[in-house]
């Protein structure tokens, strides 16, 4: 079990211990999870965007540039395109360069999030620890030295309460926040508090700073259990069933549908 | 093909007792009786207990037991109730969709690599089910083993047992347990939270708006309040929490009778037959950790033998992903 820091991103993705991105599939079914397992996950423009969000926020390393073109419908242009992407360099335009350095600017002038981004601590801290005798990683985005919490940044489309809350319910980032919290816990002896900075990646580009409590902290904990164990006993079985598996099943009607009355 | 149309049955349930006011009434009838009776156990005797016999009543209905049965093996601790880990597994046993619970064991007697995992074979599809793995460090790094009067201390391997056949009821057969756990979990772990807790209550709990580099004195911990966020802003004065009062002691649950267990299949798992149950060969792993880096020097352990202990283990804890890395890289290995 240990923490690692530095660790580039390569290095932390090859490492064959389970993580919690591709456990969160089995919110949905073990056979959903298999595709996750089985095809690359293709690097979205959104994803990219995060990254270098992560890069110019946090420092972490990531290789990026300008594209020089508008568009790459010149054979010069994609040919140039292809060539930075071969040596693994992200092309983004300048509008989206625009965009993260607004980003970027509303997180350090945000009186929470810049004071605890100012803060000694380390970026990308790699964690490998164990669960029931099988290997597992997470990756940290900031760990402050002094306040005792572990740092998520999230770019959104909402950051508000309710907006955020709703991702949380939808990309399960309570149980990610578990998972991440109970690892460290156990690599270290010290728990600590779980909160995210959440910034918008549209003017005005607001930015909220959120706390899980512990009840979904705790929630989340016996989540990610069930859903590591489901995976040992998919792998080791090699049996990946979908959702009913050969039964019917009785189904009902929402509950608010249910109890409106007024409803004919 | 056949062209035999399915239709799902709502299968006819048995009275709740909550399901309508006169199936209550009828229930609170048959709980009275119970309580005044003198063979049910303490907890469900008398007038003050008649919510105790109702709640059996309902659990006995919902699972198919007696409800003696369900009076004997359900123990309150702690004020929560709990299933004897006895009564899970025969439960299962009995329940005929499973061939009854065994425990496949793994590691040296006496080590902290020591433990099992249940078994069992589901009668339709013929499949086996395997439980999660239980071992030694387990029990202790989850703060079961170590506390005081811990009866994985004395009887490790029937706790083993126990607590193996409690995570496979709760991951192949969740709705005999009812979401209740056995009477050992809540043992253990309500004693490992208590010894766990300061630490988080220093760190989370005691609204510490703590920017400072040294952690305040662990506080008594008062009972569970939602903590505030912690702030990077100025340190605040915090409020000098009240100590808890002490919980009351709940005598140990009184353990049915050990049925007399299974002979142990010994397996100890190593690097060979760990890379004999994902299908690849020493050759192929070596390979695969050249080309992932996985480990600095790959080309210094010509065979499994040659990995240092620290390898082994990586490779017994990794042999899941190293599977699925297998898978990816196909041929090219």
């Amino acid at each position: 079990m240990k923490l690692i820091h530095p660790i580039d991103v390569h290095t932390y993705r090859q490492h064959p211990a389970i993580n919690i991105s591709s456990l969160k599939a089995f919110s949905r079914s073990p056979a959903h999870a298999m595709v996750g397992f089985e095809e690359e996950k293709e690097t979205t423009d959104a994803m990219n965007i995060g990254s270098l969000l992560d890069h110019k926020v946090l420092g972490t390393p990531y290789l990026w540039t300008t594209s020089p073109f508008d568009d790459y419908r010149t054979k010069e242009a994609r040919s140039w395109r292809d060539e930075q992407e071969a040596r693994g360099v992200t092309v983004f335009k300048q509008d989206a360069i625009e965009t993260v350095e607004r980003m970027v600017e509303a997180v350090r002038e945000h009186p929470v999030a810049g004071r605890l981004l100012a803060e000694p601590g380390k970026a990308q801290v790699g964690m490998f620890g164990e669960f029931e005798s099988c290997e597992r990683k997470g990756l940290i985005d900031w760990l402050p030295n002094t306040t005792p919490v572990i740092v998520d940044l999230k770019k959104c489309r909402d950051a508000s309460k309710a907006g955020f809350r709703r991702q949380i319910g939808q990309l399960r980032y309570d149980v990610q926040a578990a998972y991440y919290r109970d690892l460290y816990r156990d690599i270290t002896g010290e728990t600590r508090a779980w909160q995210w900075i959440c910034v918008e990646d549209q003017a005005p580009y607001a930015v909220a700073v959120y706390q899980l409590d512990t009840e979904s902290l705790d929630k989340g904990s016996s989540t990610w259990q069930s859903w590591i164990r489901q995976w040992m006993v998919c792998e080791d079985t090699d049996s990946w069933p979908g959702y009913n598996g050969d039964s019917i099943q009785i189904i009902q009607s929402p509950g608010w549908i249910l109890k409106d009355e007024t409803l004919p | 093909m056949s062209n035999q149309l399915q239709v799902a049955t709502q299968q006819s349930q048995p009275l709740s007792a909550f399901s309508s006011e006169n199936a209550f009434v009828s229930v609170q009838r048959m709980a009275k009786a119970l309580a005044s009776s003198t063979l049910v156990p303490d907890s469900y005797r008398g007038e003050a207990n008649l919510g105790n016999c109702i709640i059996a009543l309902e659990l006995s209905q919902r699972i198919g037991a007696s409800v003696m049965a369900v009076m004997q093996s359900m123990v309150p601790i702690h004020g929560k109730p709990t299933w004897s880990a006895s009564f899970l597994i025969a439960t299962v046993n009995s329940c005929g969709r499973f061939s009854p619970m065994r425990f496949r064991w793994v590691g040296k007697e006496g080590t902290d690599d020591w433990g099992c995992r249940a078994f069992a074979v589901e009668r339709e599809g013929n499949l086996e089910l395997v439980g999660a793995l239980v071992t030694i460090a387990m029990a202790k790094a989850e703060g079961w083993y170590g506390k005081s009067g811990s009866k994985w201390k004395t009887m490790p391997e029937q706790m083993l047992q126990y607590r193996a056949a409690a995570f496979w009821c709760r991951a192949y057969a969740p709705e005999i347990a009812l979401g209740m756990h056995t009477s050992e979990e809540i043992h253990d772990t309500q004693v490992a939270q208590q010894v766990v807790q300061p630490s988080v209550a220093t760190t989370v709990t005691s609204s510490v708006v703590d920017v400072t580099p040294t952690p305040p004195e662990p506080k008594p911990r008062k009972k569970k309040v939602e903590p505030e966020a912690i702030a990077v802003a100025e340190p605040v004065p915090v409020p000098e929490p009240e100590p808890a009062p002490a919980p009351e002691p709940e005598p140990a649950p009184v353990e049915a009778p050990a049925t007399p267990a299974p002979l142990p299949e010994l397996v100890e798992e190593t690097v060979e037959s760990t890379l004999a149950s994902v299908g690849a060969t020493y050759e192929q792993l070596v390979k695969l950790a050249t080309e992932l880096n996985w480990w600095p020097t790959p080309e210094a352990y010509p065979t499994a033998n040659d990995l240092t202990e620290d390898l082994k283990k990586w490779v017994i804890r990794n042999k899941r992903g190293i599977g699925r890395a297998m898978m990816k890289a196909g041929g090219a290995l």
